[in-house]
């Protein structure tokens, strides 16, 4: 493993450590009535959160002593662990603006939108094709699901009034 | 026997046929599709089946589960990356027969290797069923607990790159889990104040976070995942005698060894079709043919796969333990209809059971005609390129948790997951003993707190029943003996 890798896990295990701890201290929050004091809503909260937060150092640890192994050269298998970070951005942005914009726009842009942006991240490149097909699935699965299925979905201001 | 003909009666109406086909087209699309499989799709599902007959539904569900296995190994065949983990293997020897111009001949020892498997699988289950259920009406909150705790430990253990990274993802689905209000107190927990949490968080959001949103990201990461070649199928799909010869064995020596690590809770399909490959090329005449495309290194881990499913439905039915995702998801629907799996289930709900495992042998027999004559017609799902595929995914994933509890609350939850889900396809963890452990965790618990409050608090119950105790004992036996196995093979190492 890369030293880079393994700092990564590091963090990854101290995350996780916190989230125990947090569980942990959430747990404390509960309120237990007087009569279940025995076995109440707090004891299996406690186990979980005590066991991730041991967990977490645990993972912690080990990614320490692997970051104190590796060579401080970069290794070849950092090749292989390339992320890129565009596409992950750009998946993002698909997903965030169907959040904030789903009740004021509505499922069919929200859709095409999200459609769009994840066929940009995976490296599509053929703008108008992929604008074009995101439509058409935004629109049959609206129409899909609405009509046929009978499911609730807000049509959004663009398209007649409201939800 | 009776009991199985009724379930013929109830899965043999028209409707219950339609939903078996759907159920075993939909299941063979999602097996071939990458990025899509059967624990997704159902999570996917649930919204628009609640209101649905149950029966119907799962008749569906099981469809699904069995195509997506069938499904799977095409794509393993031709794309050289499996469609579900149970074909990892299949990938290998499959992959290089396809390249060799014998694609056809692999497709079809997979696919009568999976029927094979799938009814003798199926057979298993209904011979087992009963007696389990047998066994089951004997067990109380504390037996039920220790079960559930081996479940735990066997899942995260078996499962994945490490087995601290398999208990981080179980504990981390527990955490989830125990989001809510308590179902036996009523108080609210882990809810930070916020409204939306106080019904829990939905198995649906989890899953399809984890499953499609983190794919999603990790896929797109990763450029040399986005490019995938297709093999045209090469050859006839009428075996020849020799390849009859070579596969007969190993689909039924699969089917046996598949069977017993899907029923025992030991962790789902993956770890089967290893043995069935490395026992395969063990016995065969032409060992030298592994790795460069030997017929029995398909036909063994495509039986061993299919007939792990249908023994992941005898815990599942009868204990209402699952040993898997999908199973996991599974259990939540059953408790979205109100039902427990259990032995109740096999008194109360017979109909449903019955004719579910009734619908398993049409089922298998459709999906050996949709998986060999039709495979033409499927491979052309292969041709869909992946920006549009994951784009249309992503679509309907979102489309389906909203329109679970019609709430954008939720679509955020599903972000956050997504983010989860591809931390941990990146950091290497698996992810099914997450799910298991969110459905699991809160029944582990009640059954926990139930046996507690049946022995007033005392703890040594766990212990002094005979079936939890020697559970328990299983299940911290499974914890230790790798750390002491290590410590043996590292004494001598470091002389």
């Amino acid at each position: 493993m890369t030293k880079r890798g393994a700092a990564a896990e590091l963090a990854l295990g101290l995350g996780i450590a916190a989230l125990g701890a947090f569980l942990l201290y959430e747990t404390g929050e509960i309120r237990v009535a007087p009569v279940y004091a025995k076995v109440g809503p707090r004891v299996i909260p406690y186990l979980v959160g005590g066991i991730t937060a041991a967990l977490g150092l645990l993972f912690a640890w080990q990614s320490w002593r692997a970051m104190q192994a590796a060579s401080p050269a970069p290794a070849r298998d950092a090749e292989e662990h390339r992320t890129d970070w565009l596409p992950i951005g750009a998946i993002a942005i698909g997903l965030i603006q169907q959040i904030l914009l789903f009740e004021p726009l509505g499922f069919m842009p929200t859709a095409a939108i999200l459609f769009f942006c994840v066929a940009y991240g995976f490296g599509s490149r053929r703008y108008l094709r992929d604008a074009g097909i995101a439509i058409a699935i935004a629109v049959i699965a609206y129409v899909g699901f609405v009509h046929v299925l009978g499911l609730n979905l807000p049509a959004g201001g663009l398209f007649g009034g409201g939800t | 026997m009776d009991a199985l003909l009724d379930g013929f009666a109830t899965a043999l109406t028209f409707a219950n046929v339609g939903w078996c086909l759907i159920g075993v087209t939909l299941g063979t699309a999602i097996g071939i599709l990458p990025g899509i499989g059967p624990a997704l799709t159902i999570a996917l599902l649930l919204p628009v089946t609640a209101h649905l007959d149950p029966t119907g539904a799962f008749i569906m569900f099981a469809g699904l589960y069995y195509g997506a296995m069938y499904g799977s190994s095409t794509t393993s065949i031709l794309l050289n990356t499996p469609g579900e983990t149970g074909s990892i293997i299949t990938a290998i020897e499959g992959n290089l027969m396809a390249r060799q111009g014998r694609g056809a001949a692999a497709l079809a020892t997979a696919a009568i290797g999976s029927f094979v498997a799938g009814t003798i699988g199926t057979v298993l289950l209904t011979l087992l069923a009963p007696l389990v259920v047998k066994l089951a009406l004997r067990f109380g909150p504390a037996e039920y607990f220790a079960l559930m705790v081996v479940a735990f430990t066997t899942v995260s253990g078996l499962l994945g790159a490490s087995r601290l990274r398999g208990m981080i993802s179980l504990f981390l689905g527990l955490a989830i889990g125990l989001v809510g209000t308590d179902a036996l107190t009523g108080q609210a927990r882990f809810t930070l104040g916020i409204l939306q949490l106080l019904d829990g968080i939905d198995i649906t959001v989890v899953a399809v976070g984890l499953f499609a949103v983190g794919e999603a990201f990790y896929v797109a990461s990763r450029p040399e995942l986005r490019n995938v070649q297709i093999i045209p199928i090469k050859g006839s799909l009428w075996m020849t005698r020799e390849e009859w010869a070579r596969s007969w064995k190993p689909w039924m020596r699969g089917s046996f060894i598949g069977f017993p690590f899907g029923a025992l809770p030991a962790g789902g399909a993956e770890i089967p079709t290893f043995l069935s490959y490395f026992l395969e090329k063990k016995l065969s005449k032409k060992p030298e043919e592994f790795g460069k495309g030997a017929i029995e290194g398909v036909a063994g881990p495509e039986a061993a796969n299919n007939s792990a499913v249908a023994g992941v439905l005898v815990p599942l039915l009868t204990l209402g333990l699952p040993t898997s995702a999908t199973a996991a998801i599974l259990l939540a629907a059953f408790q979205q209809y109100g039902l427990q799996p259990g032995p109740l289930l096999f008194t109360g709900n017979s109909a449903l059971v019955w004719g579910l495992i009734a619908s398993l042998y049409l089922g298998n027999i459709a999906l050996l005609l949709l998986n060999l004559p039709l495979v033409g017609i499927w491979v052309r799902l292969l041709a869909i390129p992946t920006p549009l595929l994951y784009a249309g995914i992503l679509v309907f994933a979102t489309l389906g948790v909203y329109s679970y509890n019609q709430s954008v609350f939720d679509l955020g939850m599903l972000f956050v997951f997504g983010i989860v889900g591809y931390l941990m396809r990146r950091f290497d963890f698996p992810v099914a003993p997450c799910i298991i452990g969110m459905i699991l965790g809160p029944l582990a618990e009640q059954n926990f707190r139930r046996a507690l409050s049946i022995s007033q608090g005392d703890h040594s119950v766990f212990f002094t029943h005979p079936i939890s105790a020697t559970l328990l004992a299983i299940a911290a036996l499974i914890i230790v003996a790798p750390f002491l196995f290590r410590l043996r093979q590292r004494r001598p190492s470091s002389l």
